[in-house]
């Protein structure tokens, strides 16, 4: 497997980045030349220097140490959603398609009423109703996702369960503890892996647009969808302000994306070099 | 040893005719058989005729509507104890071979699942990697296919691999649902002796569900012919040619054809 890995050039690539972005953002302190916080009027909308590398803000702050601190809060919280989403769905995808029955039903009519409203109109509504911030974000995401895991999940079970191993694993009476962590699981982590690994991009996406429309990371937080909606407001006097943002957004979600192609030519055991 | 009794198996039709209906398509009528030890029984009957809903009523993933399974006079579906001693006792081999092994685990993991089943019957630690190398060795294959990934075996050697898997268990009934159909008839042979090996080596019991007559006649000692589902005749293979089934005249009959082609 990790050899596999190791020759897919894609695969150690865009791992890498996000490895470094995600180190970048855990060392931020260390790296971050200037105080995110720290305002200076008079120098604002100042162009690139070495003081300012990315130049500053509306408020004279150093963009690219708040875009540094700003990894925190964007994969941080993209990378939390998706593992409450990616837990709730699969714990109740392979119980819907591995017990069948009554037990699927109430499952699956639960994820079919979550999966009628449009998601966007959902979030607003969770976060309407418990307030705006950020761990209500958090919850809101997960709360829309989950049902698209546990249906995906739910196929992806009960695909495999019918397949002659699992049969044969059944009928000598293995454990069902051995079935569902040797056999099923394993077999839907490829197509698990390549889901997340978009939908990584999308949580970062939302949560970003969730910033933008002032809904999710609050103020003086640098966050990069936060970003970008500042830089929206002096799109006129200062246009250069939201490159930064709107780029490192960009290829971050590229970068999960083309990660998510990656891993499932790696985890896919039938793929021949 | 393995006793079917009686055995009635219906599924709820896809079509209904009312909404909440409950039409039932019957597939098995009063199958009863015994599978005495040491003997093979084959089953035959041509595709839709119920042989491979009779194989998994008895390996017991398929609990009929009514009827009693019994094996050693414990009945199976009964009770968890009785399931247990049925899948003590039996093994399983697939038509199938590109799904019978998970293509994520290597030869050595396939067979230590069924190690694994046979530590827990008996209750002891086994050497494995003995183990693993004494089974590929029995059903002829060398020790470096452990370390191989199932598509990267030819269909004889990975259905090798599966019979392996089967007996890694060490059950007393092995049951082969069309396992040797899907290979080419030269395969299908040595597949064959290696069983027939394995028979006299390890006082096995095998239940073969097929449609081809020429593995039955070379492999079994007792024929079975479903129809339909209904057993429509139940007799040795050395009297086979004394048959009344309509069916399986018509199959011995084509089986003539077959053979002085091959003949020729």
């Amino acid at each position: 497997m990790s050899k596999r890995f190791f020759q897919n050039k894609t695969a150690v690539f865009t791992t890498l980045i996000v490895l470094v972005v995600a180190l970048i953002g855990i060392l931020a302190p260390v790296i971050a030349p200037n105080d995110p916080y720290e305002t200076n009027i008079i120098n604002k909308f100042a162009g690139y220097s070495m003081e300012y590398p990315l130049g500053t803000d509306q408020l004279g702050r150093c963009v690219l140490s708040r875009m540094i601190y700003g990894i925190r809060p964007t994969l941080g919280l993209a990378a939390l959603t998706m593992v409450g989403t990616i837990g709730i769905g699969a714990v109740l995808g392979i119980m819907a398609g591995y017990f069948r029955g009554i037990v699927e039903e109430v499952i699956m009519r639960i994820v079919d009423v979550m999966l009628s409203f449009p998601s966007q109109i959902m979030v607003f509504a969770v976060v309407a109703l418990l307030g705006v911030s950020v761990q209500n974000v958090i919850i809101a995401n997960v709360f829309i996702k989950w049902a698209w895991y546990a249906r995906m999940i739910r196929t992806g079970v009960m695909q495999y369960r019918d397949k002659n191993f699992v049969q044969f694993s059944c009928c000598v009476g293995m454990p069902e503890r051995f079935i569902l962590f040797r056999h099923l699981l394993p077999s839907i982590t490829s197509d698990l892996a390549v889901l997340a690994s978009l939908d990584i991009g999308w949580a970062i996406i939302n949560i970003s647009t969730l910033s933008f429309l002032g809904l999710g990371v609050q103020a003086p937080t640098p966050e990069w969808g936060a970003m970008l909606n500042e830089a929206k407001e002096v799109l006129t006097s200062n246009p250069t302000q939201m490159i930064a943002p709107g780029v490192a957004i960009v290829a971050l979600v590229c970068c999960f994306n083309l990660m998510g192609d990656a891993l499932r030519d790696v985890l896919d055991p039938k793929e021949v070099k | 040893m393995l006793k079917l009794d009686k055995i009635c198996v219906s599924f709820r039709s896809e079509r209904q005719d009312k909404i909440f209906g409950h039409t039932k398509q019957q597939i098995l009528f009063d199958v009863s058989v015994e599978v005495k030890k040491g003997t093979c029984l084959g089953i035959l009957g041509e595709s839709g005729s119920g042989k491979s809903t009779m194989g998994r009523v008895l390996c017991g993933l398929l609990k009929p509507d009514s009827g009693n399974v019994l094996i050693n006079d414990i009945p199976v579906y009964a009770s968890k104890s009785g399931r247990r001693e049925l899948q003590n006792k039996l093994s399983i081999v697939f038509q199938d071979y590109t799904t019978s092994a998970n293509p994520r685990f290597r030869v050595r993991d396939i067979l230590r699942e069924g190690l694994y089943v046979r530590q827990r019957k008996e209750r002891m630690r086994l050497d494995q990697e003995k183990e693993i190398n004494r089974l590929l060795e029995l059903v002829g294959l060398s020790s470096d296919f452990a370390e191989r990934f199932p598509h990267e075996l030819s269909g004889g050697q990975l259905q090798r691999v599966c019979i392996a898997r089967a007996i890694a268990c060490n059950p007393e009934i092995i049951l082969f649902d069309e396992a040797i159909s899907s290979l080419d008839a030269h395969t299908q042979v040595q597949i064959m002796d290696l069983l027939l090996e394995l028979k006299e080596k390890l006082s096995l019991t095998y239940i073969f569900i097929t449609h081809d007559l020429t593995s039955i006649t070379y492999l079994c000692d007792d024929v079975l012919f479903l129809y339909q589902g209904h057993v429509t005749e139940h007799l040795s293979v050395k009297r086979i040619n004394e048959t009344k089934d309509t069916y399986a005249k018509k199959l011995l009959e084509s089986i003539v054809v077959f053979e002085t082609e091959e003949a020729v």
